[in-house]
């Protein structure tokens, strides 16, 4: 525990498989953690790194409680948690935005519509989105998923969701009314961690972000 | 009639049991004990305060307050804080005093929680303050006493990162930020995020030195060798006589031999509200969050009408006692008292058993009566039971002399009190 073994919650899913081969890429041996099992931990021969796969949105818990020294996961959970970490590396995978949507009609006349219905499985973002940035009262409606049906059958007026492609929205005869966010997936560090394990977190750090400017510089080169 | 939450307690709030209640006291105690010999003097706010005392100068965030109304209606808070409470008295009930006053409190804290759960909204803080003046010296004074006080409690691996407000505030002063960008920028350097650092002072037309400045806050890496560096990189005069403060901590804390526990952190900006110099925070192993905060806080008696510069910190028990249970640390032990198993018959020799515990000379011994019912035999079968019913503690029976007798527990005792004798250590050596 005195040591600077470090603990990694990656969230499950494509974007754990493409943080892992990132940080493969920073000279992070972590093929062990790559085997398919069912294993919940797994840890390097040395004992000195641990993954751990967790459901996307619990990453920041795990995070923010030192049960993790470090995660990586979407700015959208981040957002949508607002919890007390630092958010040291944007990795550029990932890429989507966090969108208002709704019917076509609304395009140009969303601030005339009054006392709006929000859909959303982000009601924080939304809430936030809609009272702060534009100041007005709204009523949120939590859903698990399928989030664009909610204005098809008359649930909501709007939804607030991430957009990747596209596709659904215009399958359904929705668009984009405003962006709220751009989203990314992005490594945050314990606060404690980031002291009490600093030998072995800031070069890592450092290496990840070596790596993603890399990256970016082949996709423009 | 039964009501539905009887039998459970709020959320975040935990009874404390003995062991951990015992241990709690007996920490508590010596910090109380430590911050005595530093001539501090304990005091105790009424748990319950007029909300105002809280909102008048944004101190809490009102959804965090527990909150009640007295008979009048008028909104009350419990004790969410021990500062501000100190900080009403400073101004009101102690402002006669001489300067710097020197109080602490321990005390219990209750906070609204954001979310999540798992987190106490109920828990117990010890804090220091220093009211009355603004000097580096007493801020040093603080930041050796709150290492002292880990240490009391046996933590040894303990990293305080220090800051200074000021220094940014310095540097942007003269920044063209509008009051969106003012708000976020502290935050997104306070939670290291140099994207969005980036982004927001993209557009700015900054000079390449400010620029390496604000890299050095996001990435610096504790060395206090940093503040000379920054000292060439600007000529704010805010922002400079920061560093000079910075400077005076370091040469203390080198002095006391303290600066291997502590590093330099510029990017402490997280209560930019509140704070208005020096800033802290203490990290140790095992916690996922800061075991102690403190800072300089100059600005928040002048809320209650009185202007007291002051200073201070306050340490998170149960995370210490957190810290030192999950680094296997000395913990204390709940003394466990013998047991004296009273016989139905013997019953009424219990008052003179205790009489003449009391009357005689030397520590008596601490007994916890076990009472048989009639017709129970203290036989053999029946003291074992009693044995794996307490278990670790020392078993003694009360004879119809009135003495108590140690049995030892495990051992095949024949009926009556033959296999006891007078005194544990008679029995030993037999």
């Amino acid at each position: 525990m005195h040591d600077q073994a470090l603990t990694v919650a990656l969230p499950k899913g494509r974007l754990g498989d493409q943080v892992l081969q990132l940080l493969n890429a920073a000279g992070m041996d972590c093929d062990f953690a790559a085997e398919k099992s069912r294993k919940l931990i797994l840890a390097n021969e040395e004992n000195s790194l641990r993954f751990f796969l967790a459901k996307p949105s619990d990453v920041p818990t795990y995070v923010e409680y030192g049960a993790a020294d470090l995660g990586f996961v979407g700015k959208d959970t981040l957002l949508e948690d607002n919890r007390s970490l630092y958010e040291v590396a944007d990795l550029g995978i990932g890429r989507c935005r966090m969108c208002v949507c709704g019917p076509g009609s609304l395009q140009g006349h969303l601030d005339e519509l009054r006392n709006k219905r929000v859909a959303t499985k982000y009601p924080h973002i939304a809430r936030q989105y809609f009272e702060t940035v534009k100041r007005e009262s709204v009523e949120i409606i939590k859903l698990n998923g399928s989030v664009e049906l909610a204005p098809l059958v008359g649930l909501a007026d709007v939804i607030v969701d991430i957009v990747e492609s596209g596709r659904t929205l215009r399958e359904n005869n929705l668009e984009v009314l405003e962006t709220v966010a751009d989203i990314s997936a992005r490594m945050v560090v314990n606060r404690v961690s980031m002291r009490m394990k600093a030998a072995a977190i800031r070069p890592l750090i450092d290496q990840v972000r070596q790596v993603i400017n890399q990256r970016e510089t082949e996709t423009k080169a | 009639m039964k009501t539905p939450w009887s039998i459970y307690t709020p959320d975040g709030m935990t009874d404390d049991l003995p062991g951990s209640c015992y241990a709690a006291r007996v920490l508590e105690d010596k910090l109380r004990q430590l911050f005595q010999t530093h001539a501090f003097r304990e005091i105790a706010s009424p748990g319950l305060e007029f909300a105002d005392v809280y909102s008048c100068g944004d101190f809490a965030r009102p959804e965090s307050l527990f909150k009640l109304t007295d008979a009048q209606g008028r909104l009350l808070a419990l004790r969410y804080d021990g500062t501000i409470p100190a900080a009403r008295m400073a101004a009101t009930v102690l402002r006669d005093q001489p300067l710097p006053l020197r109080l602490f409190y321990i005390e219990p804290m209750y906070r609204f929680g954001d979310q999540g759960g798992g987190r106490p909204q109920a828990f117990t803080q010890a804090g220091v303050e220093l009211l009355g003046l603004r000097s580096p010296w007493l801020d040093a004074e603080a930041i050796m006493l709150a290492l002292e006080a880990c240490q009391t409690l046996g933590l040894s691996q303990l990293q305080i990162s220090i800051g200074q407000v000021d220094f940014f505030r310095g540097l942007t002063a003269d920044w063209p930020l509008d009051q969106e960008m003012r708000r976020k920028l502290p935050q997104y350097i306070d939670q290291k995020n140099d994207m969005a650092v980036a982004a927001l002072l993209k557009d700015l037309q900054l000079k390449p030195d400010e620029r390496r400045i604000i890299d050095h806050l996001l990435n610096g890496s504790g060395e206090w060798s940093l503040l000379e560096e920054l000292a060439d990189l600007t000529s704010q005069p805010i922002a400079l006589a920061a560093i000079e403060d910075l400077k005076k901590i370091r040469s203390c804390l080198a002095k006391w031999q303290l600066l291997d526990f502590c590093s330099l952190d510029l990017s402490l900006l997280q209560d930019l509200d509140y704070y208005t110099g020096i800033v802290y925070k203490g990290f140790t192993y095992g916690v996922g969050t800061p075991v102690l905060s403190g800072g300089r806080y100059d600005q928040v008696v002048s809320a209650f009408g009185v202007d007291r510069p002051a200073t201070g910190f306050s340490l998170g028990m149960e995370m210490l006692m957190q810290a030192l249970q999950r680094q296997s640390l000395p913990w204390p032990q709940l003394p466990v008292p013998a047991v004296l198993v009273v016989p139905y018959e013997q019953l009424a020799l219990v008052p003179d058993f205790y009489q003449a515990q009391r009357s005689d000379a030397g520590e008596p011994l601490s007994f916890a009566c076990c009472f048989l019912s009639e017709g129970e035999q203290p036989d053999a079968g029946r003291l074992e039971q009693l044995a794996q019913s307490y278990p670790g503690q020392d078993l003694y029976l009360l004879t119809s002399e009135g003495q108590a007798r140690f049995c030892r527990p495990g051992q095949q005792l024949p009926a009556g009190l033959t296999r006891v004798s007078t005194s544990k250590e008679a029995d030993t050596h037999a």
